[in-house]
């Protein structure tokens, strides 16, 4: 959907076939792999996993993605620019504080609304300028802020609240179409995202910045003003993700809201084939990232594996993916 | 130590400066101070002693010898584990499993204990399964970093995730906390003192002057230091690339199964969740102390300031203030922060 063309790699003369094959199969996996795998995940289900393939449960699984899927969207930027966004979770808990806040305060939905996405916008803000204006490594920057944002949602609110007004649980539990509510809120930032990423300067610029720092900043392009912006897409897609899952959960509870997305949202981005050193924006990708680790959570739940295998699971997923994308950088 | 010791040619600083422009010989009075500050976390160190001085003059019971044993005592587990982080990141790597590793670890051997109780509870068996685990996990993340090449950031998480779901699996999915007696060999290496000072304290301080003097005095150390420099470079003037990283690793893995081994002794019971973002602060210690996490600089008496600057800070707003315990959280995030931006600007000053 939004793959930055890659140049071929040239075939060495006089290489023997099976190695040409060879590498044409690594460099289908690398591309494709994620497709494969979530095919893969899917067929299986279908044939034997009862009560899977039914659409009540597929809509189910479409729904229950739609938080990590937004907050990917933007690790995805950020990874494509050779950053990383470690404080994605902490900005969903934020988030779900100021709606706690919010309805404390009698404040309406639109200024609630806007107060979250704003509070997210801020830590991205903070964020970005560290990352493009004090040069400090991604990794460091988003850590300070992922550990410090937990500790100011929970000063913020300490306790849990369970919402109820209803203009703004249609954020997460109203329905369209007979999909639930958070499979819209992503799909939103989706095409959005996907059309930012494929067709404007912007898009291309993130792409560019990550290939070469250097030759970003030599050939004129606002280097800085972009990382700064892509740090707050990614804290302002963060604070939305937030707000799903507290409208779809009903209860605010900045302890646990986004406890581990920052991980989730890396590993939907690695498996969807981006690589962490930046230079290409895979949305489509992504997508398939974060539907292969929630069709494989719901495919071990189905069979009755508890959350310990899954995570296992996980881990050698992450590993695999991984060494299918090295396996073409050396062909 | 700009003038250092060793005669023979490569001198420690050069290794430990290696790509880092602050290890400039430094020519004016501003950029001596900040070069000053920055060696081996002089900096960090001035600031944990303003911080103590600070709450020991304004908070009552701060200073007393009852609360500094606390503070060294909660301060002693995390400590180990920043003693692996620190030697992972001089290398340019990163490892996010440690908290997960020190979590089995400390599983392991609980539930050795508490599985043993009726045949008397072996300690030495509880101790060995979870340092070999530990050991284990290190060696097979090295040999992915070292020899598959994988980036060091994607294999320890998913070493996180899969020692974590490890650690759920053994513990029957969370449900069951493991108990030790409160009696026996076990129990007295975590609970016993040398002079009122509690053995954790004790061994957590040993193990910093062993790996600070294999980081800064041995030919492994200065490898890890040239390997955070320049992997290249390393490589081609023949250093031990490989062996050398994988080893490193081994070693931070095994002090987290070690530091869990410690905790478990010390509090008597294993939980799953036990050390869960213990990596994060870990690696915030680390930079506290002045460590750069694009490697090749850093040091462990930075580290061993900055654990004890977030234990100092966390004791304070215990005792001197009625905040939450989440303001330990925001003081770390803005600490790291401010560290930073301040390293930024005494390179600066350097440079000039």
């Amino acid at each position: 959907m939004s793959e930055t063309p890659t140049p071929a790699v040239p075939e060495a003369p006089g290489r023997p076939a099976r190695s040409v094959d060879r590498s044409k199969v690594a460099s289908f996996l690398q591309d494709n792999g994620v497709y494969v795998a979530l095919a893969v995940l899917v067929g299986y289900n279908a044939l034997f996993t009862n009560f899977w393939f039914t659409a009540s449960n597929l809509k189910l699984q479409l729904v229950l993605v739609a938080p990590i899927l937004i907050v990917a969207l933007g690790m995805a930027l950020v990874i494509g620019t050779e950053g990383i966004d470690l404080s994605v979770g902490a900005t969903m808990a934020i988030s779900a504080s100021v709606i706690g806040q919010g309805l404390d305060a009698g404040l309406s939905v639109p200024v609630i609304i806007v107060g979250v996405l704003l509070a997210g916008m801020l830590v991205g803000a903070i964020a970005g300028t560290l990352v493009a204006f004090f040069e400090v490594q991604p990794i460091v920057a988003t850590l300070a802020l992922l550990v410090a944002g937990r500790g100011i949602a929970v000063l913020m609110q300490a306790s849990t609240l369970s919402v109820s007004d209803p203009t703004l649980l249609k954020f997460g539990s109203g329905s369209w179409l007979g999909i639930q509510a958070p499979f819209w809120d992503a799909l939103v930032p989706v095409i959005i995202v996907a059309f930012v990423v494929r067709r404007t300067v912007f898009g291309r610029r993130i792409v560019v910045i990550g290939d070469n720092v250097r030759a970003s900043y030599l050939s004129g392009i606002p280097v800085r003003r972009t990382l700064l912006t892509v740090y707050i897409v990614s804290g302002l897609l963060a604070a939305w993700a937030g707000l799903v899952v507290t409208t779809f959960t009903s209860t605010n509870d900045p302890s646990t809201n986004g406890l581990g997305y920052e991980l989730f949202a890396i590993t939907a981005v690695v498996v969807g084939g981006t690589a962490l050193s930046g230079g290409r924006v895979r949305i489509l990708g992504t997508i398939a990232g974060a539907l292969v680790m929630q069709v494989l959570r719901s495919t071990l739940a189905f069979h009755n594996f508890t959350d310990a295998v899954t995570q296992m699971v996980t881990a050698v997923i992450i590993i695999v993916a991984v060494l299918v994308q090295r396996k073409r950088a050396r062909s | 130590m700009t003038d250092s010791d060793t005669g023979k040619g490569l001198s420690l600083d050069d290794a430990r400066g290696a790509g880092v422009e602050a290890s400039l010989r430094p020519t004016t009075t501003g950029a001596r101070i900040a070069h000053l500050l920055q060696r081996d976390g002089v900096g960090a160190t001035v600031v944990l002693v303003l911080v103590i001085i600070f709450a020991a003059s304004t908070v009552d019971g701060f200073g007393s010898i009852g609360n500094i044993r606390n503070v060294l005592i909660s301060v002693s587990f995390p400590a180990i584990i920043a003693i692996g982080m620190t030697l992972v990141i001089v290398t340019g790597g990163i490892d996010l499993s440690l908290g997960s590793v020190y979590a089995l670890a400390a599983i392991l051997c609980t539930k050795v204990l508490d599985v043993s109780k009726g045949l008397g509870g072996n300690a030495i068996a509880g101790i060995a399964l979870a340092l070999g685990a530990a050991l284990l996990i290190g060696l097979v993340q090295g040999v992915l970093i070292a020899r598959v090449g994988l980036p060091p950031f994607i294999v320890t998480l998913a070493g996180l995730y899969g020692v974590r779901g490890l650690v759920y699996f053994v513990s029957n999915n969370g449900n069951d906390v493991y108990s030790a007696p409160q009696s026996g060999a076990f129990y007295r290496f975590g609970t016993g003192t040398v002079f009122t000072i509690g053995y954790p304290v004790v061994l957590a301080l040993i193990l910093y002057l062993l790996f600070h003097v294999t980081l800064s005095r041995t030919s492994f150390g200065l490898t890890a230091y040239a390997l955070g420099g320049s992997e290249d470079a390393s490589s081609l003037m023949g250093l031990k690339v490989r062996s050398t990283k994988i080893r490193l690793y081994v070693i931070s893995a095994g002090l987290a199964g070690v530091a869990g081994i410690l905790a478990a002794a010390y509090s008597q019971s294993g939980t799953p969740d036990l050390g869960r973002g213990f990596e994060l602060n870990a690696i915030a210690a680390v930079v506290i102390g002045g460590t750069l996490l694009t490697g090749g600089a850093g040091s462990l008496i930075g580290t061993a300031a900055g654990v004890l600057l977030l234990g100092v800070v966390s004791s304070y707003i215990n005792l001197g203030t009625d905040l939450p315990q989440a303001a330990q959280a925001v003081v770390t995030g803005a600490f790291v922060i401010v560290v930073v931006i301040v390293q930024r600007y005494l390179n600066r000053v350097q440079r000039r």
